[in-house]
């Protein structure tokens, strides 16, 4: 038995040598979140290989530190993720236990998006009480498509630094990238703006980005703390809310449970509406631009219901 | 960096808002002979009025800004996280044990009635960029008395060429799937039998230990430690500090988004030049322990908060060669094999509900002939237990178990409830596989 595992372990550390030779190769993008993905595959292209930890069924908070992300990291040569401790119970994990050389916490390779824009939401009181608090400010900063064009920048810089073989091409697509899709923001913006001063309830503060770009307002969540399922003492404050404020629709994202929603729709009469909350979220969201249009356009089709 | 940045920025951009009304008036002067006063002020005002709005902006940034900063050196603070565990227990057989084995101290199970388990402290930190530190405290109840348990205090190298990784210090090697799991973080509120029996609960050691991580699209790994060996099961003099030695190869993937699993095999090879010594029963020798394990986990489309079914199962078998002795009656012959198992399901059903159960079984070695009668001899009894519990999850960071156990583990059956309760704060926690 005592040869059998020996045999193992040098065969194992022969796989890991010849790994040193296969430099060269295409560079591999890990994206915490599918919306990372797909800024990267608009950017990268074909140049990069690009791999997605969750799906739009995921909440990405709540992953465990699965083998498979393990495999997957230890040979990305980029990480991009929301950061914020929105991954903060895998991402360090899987970093430590992968032994990765190329990416590491603190490192260049390593992108935390919400270290580039301004986070809203920052609790005034860090303090679990609370909930599950996020010091940092709130972590989905995605759903603002003024971020996605700062990231897009950093995104850029950091690839062509990591393969500079392709910084031409990076650097291109990503002026393609911030020309369509500046334009198409001002689009969504004049579209969007009957939503403008609307109450809004959300499941959970996810989606606080996509409404204050839209100047929507968060009337409540129909969680009584962040990471708190709903209560029924909760919701039926938030029914007596929505006796005395006009709320335009209540909103929960892919991964949660639509529940409480149509309870509270039920009681209320007010809309529910699953919005797809990132890329592949629902089959009119299977890049970057069809998110936000789709976004938007379930919102405005709640006021002609 | 971040933070220094948008300092800059923001000190930039209120000069600069301060200086631009100044710099527009020879401006405004020079433009005074061709254009009516009355527009000229208003476009003065207007921008006036913008600036004001920004400079307001940027006031109203400001407190946080230095909120940030007082955090001076404590911004270098090590993460820290608390665990509290506390358990009420009931047996039906105060006196059970494991028929046919000797359990290290911290294989028993808790003191019945209320009992603190594991109060544990862990802190840690990136040290550089190159090594990252962990210290782990446990205070524990052992016989009535309060002490202090260093559980973990390692050293791990980050960053190294491909996938290696080496640890240096006290730790819980890699053994099976439970031994380097801190027992919080487990299903149930007490080890399986095999691990109870074979490993003390969990084997901790100091020495080193080196991970390969191979370059593969599934998760592979290899690796193995030196350890002194002056911890159950090992018993040796540690003075050229390969008391104890560990193998393993570990391998899983997902399967799509809603499957994924783990295997793994190890080896413990542990020395007892020195008497192994459990309730009177002196072990001298050596012993070699094989471990087996698998764990798959299928949530609906990988949503794991929602609904989480998981399986996982380990085998372990020990072979020891050696000498028995009881009760200072004198070295017996011993070179002998016997082995354990067990099998759990979980399933989450609910967000914050898990329910779950566990059988776990051991099959106890032959005795010779000179130890019959002994606590070594099982005569033909198998221990097993059988275990069932729920436990309803308020947060991330709280829950409360309840555990039933039908225990047939010795010769006289024990039924056993357990109500705990488990929490943790400070840093959050990892949700590991």
């Amino acid at each position: 038995m005592k040869k059998i595992f020996l045999f193992f372990i040098f065969t194992a550390a022969g796989f890991s040598a010849a790994d040193l030779s296969a430099a060269g190769k295409t560079p591999s993008i890990f994206a915490c979140e599918p919306e990372w993905a797909a800024l990267a595959t608009e950017i990268a292209g074909d140049r990069a290989k690009t791999y997605s930890a969750t799906a739009a069924a995921q909440d990405a908070h709540y992953i465990q530190a699965k083998p498979g992300l393990m495999a997957k990291i230890r040979n990305s040569d980029i990480v991009i993720c929301s950061g914020a401790e929105l991954e903060t119970g895998w991402l360090p994990l899987i970093l430590r236990k992968a032994g990765s050389s190329k990416v590491q916490e603190g490192g260049e390779n390593l992108i935390y998006a919400a270290d580039y824009v301004e986070t809203i939401e920052k609790p005034a009181r860090i303090d679990r009480s609370e909930g599950d608090v996020h010091p940092e400010g709130n972590p989905h900063i995605h759903l603002n498509p003024y971020n996605m064009l700062k990231i897009a920048d950093i995104l850029t810089e950091k690839l062509s630094a990591a393969d500079p073989g392709n910084a031409e091409f990076y650097s291109k697509s990503n002026k393609t990238f911030q020309k369509n899709f500046s334009a198409k923001i001002k689009e969504w913006e004049k579209k969007a703006a009957p939503l403008a001063g609307k109450n809004i309830i959300t499941n959970h503060k996810n989606m606080s980005y996509l409404f204050s770009w839209l100047k929507i307002k968060t009337a409540g969540t129909l969680e009584p703390k962040p990471g708190i399922p709903a209560t029924s003492k909760h919701l039926a404050g938030l029914k007596d809310m929505a006796k005395t404020e006009k709320i335009y629709a209540v909103v929960y994202a892919p991964f949660e449970s639509p529940r409480a929603a149509k309870w509270l729709s039920r009681q209320t009469g007010i809309k529910y509406l699953m919005l797809p909350y990132t890329v592949g979220g629902n089959a009119q969201s299977k890049t970057l631009y069809g998110l936000y249009e789709n976004s938007i356009d379930i919102l405005l089709e709640a006021a002609d219901k | 960096m971040r933070k220094n940045i948008f300092c800059i920025k923001s000190s930039a951009f209120l000069a600069l808002a301060f200086l631009l009304p100044v710099l527009n008036i020879p401006e405004a002067a020079a433009q005074a002979g061709r254009k009516t006063n009355n527009h000229d002020m208003e476009s003065i005002y207007k921008r006036i009025e913008q600036l004001e709005r920004e400079i307001g902006k940027i006031r109203q940034k400001e407190p946080e800004q230095s909120a940030k900063q007082s955090l001076g050196l404590s911004a270098f603070n090590p993460y820290i996280s608390i665990v509290l565990n506390g358990k009420y227990s009931y047996y039906s057989n105060e006196e059970s044990g494991i028929a046919g084995f000797q359990t290290g101290e911290e294989g028993e199970l808790p003191e019945k009635g209320f009992s603190l388990g594991e109060s544990e402290i862990n802190m840690g930190a990136n040290i550089d960029d190159k090594f990252l530190g962990n210290l782990t405290v446990a205070i524990v109840n052992e016989d009535g008395e309060d002490k202090i348990e260093l559980e973990e205090a390692f050293l791990q190298t980050i960053g190294l060429p491909c996938g290696i990784s080496l640890t240096a210090g006290r730790m819980k090697p890699v053994f099976g799937y439970l031994n380097e799991k801190h027992s919080h973080t487990d299903d149930f509120s007490d080890r399986p039998l095999p691990y109870r029996v074979y490993l003390n609960g969990g084997y901790k050691d100091d020495g080193a230990q080196f991970a390969f991580v191979l370059p593969f699209s599934f998760y592979v790994e290899t690796g193995g430690g030196l350890y002194n060996g002056t911890h159950f099961p090992a018993s040796a003099e540690a003075d050229r500090g390969n008391g104890a030695s560990t193998a393993y190869l570990r391998f899983g993937g997902d399967i799509g988004t809603s499957n994924s699993w783990l295997a793994g095999a190890s080896w413990l090879h542990s020395k007892n030049n020195a008497a192994r010594e459990t309730d009177g029963i002196e072990f001298t020798g050596k012993s070699d322990l094989y471990g087996f394990f698998l764990k798959h986990t299928y949530s609906p489309g990988g949503n794991s908060r929602h609904s989480e079914f998981s399986v996982q199962g380990e085998y372990l078998i020990r072979n020891e060669k050696g000498f028995y002795d009881i009760e200072g009656g004198g070295p017996n012959k011993f070179d002998n094999k016997s082995s354990g198992w067990y099998a759990q399901a979980v399933y989450k059903f609910l967000p914050r509900w898990k329910a779950g159960y566990r059988y776990s079984r051991m099959k106890p070695e032959k005795v010779p002939a000179a130890l019959a009668d002994t606590p070594l001899d099982a005569k033909d009894h198998r221990p097993e237990i059988h275990t069932a519990m729920i436990q309803w999850d308020n947060s991330e960071f709280s829950r409360i178990r309840f555990q039933y156990s039908h225990d047939r583990a010795d010769f006289e059956r024990d039924d056993r409830f357990t109500v705990e309760y488990t929490v943790t704060f400070g840093a959050h926690g990892a949700h590991s596989f």
